[in-house]
């Protein structure tokens, strides 16, 4: 989680790609992040 | 198996990858095309004696040997192989998501795997990585 968020930081650009897991599927989601604050809290997922 | 390097450390890690999965010769491919670019020797005369003086074979022998096979001889290691197809196993949970967050077009309960950069054709949605490294 640290290293994502550190990784995260490293850049500015608004719009990125991201892969996501989603309804079971690996899926590409094309986002804009504007100052790439997303508005979501998050977690390290480890499957259990 | 989908994957794109363009760096020194990109490509060698994408050799270890495919000398773990078996596809040696691939894998020495990558490994001669660094060696070519960056003149990091893969092995001297001199390890192929200390090679041959450790495992009790020819020099000529070791030499007959795919390279990357030779580096590897204490077997695989263990790491995590992501597919189209396969949960992961690991990455980043969205627990929560506020309005701001599903405009965006988050939900929660997604699974970051990847990204966090502008996209380019040659990424795809494959992860592979190494879960431990020697």
């Amino acid at each position: 989680m640290a290293q994502y968020k550190l990784v995260w930081r490293l850049g500015d650009d608004a719009h990125v790609t991201l892969t996501v897991w989603r309804d079971g599927r690996y899926q590409q989601l094309p986002l804009v992040v504007p100052q790439r604050w997303f508005g979501a809290q998050f977690d390290t997922y480890r499957l259990s | 198996m989908v994957g794109a390097t363009y760096s020194d450390v990109g490509t060698v890690t994408e050799a270890d990858l495919l000398d773990r999965l078996g596809q040696h010769e691939a894998a020495q491919s990558l490994y001669l095309r660094v060696y070519d670019q960056y003149q990091d020797a893969p092995r001297s005369p001199r390890s192929t004696s200390g090679e041959a003086k450790r495992t009790g074979q020819s020099t000529l022998a070791i030499r007959r040997q795919p390279w990357s096979r030779s580096c590897f001889h204490t077997a695989l290691e263990s790491f995590t192989l992501a597919t189209r197809k396969d949960a992961p196993k690991d990455g980043i949970l969205v627990r929560y998501v506020t309005p701001r967050g599903a405009s965006i077009g988050l939900r929660a309960n997604d699974v970051f795997r990847g990204g966090g950069r502008r996209s380019s054709p040659e990424h795809g949605p494959v992860q592979a990585r190494l879960a431990s490294r020697r």
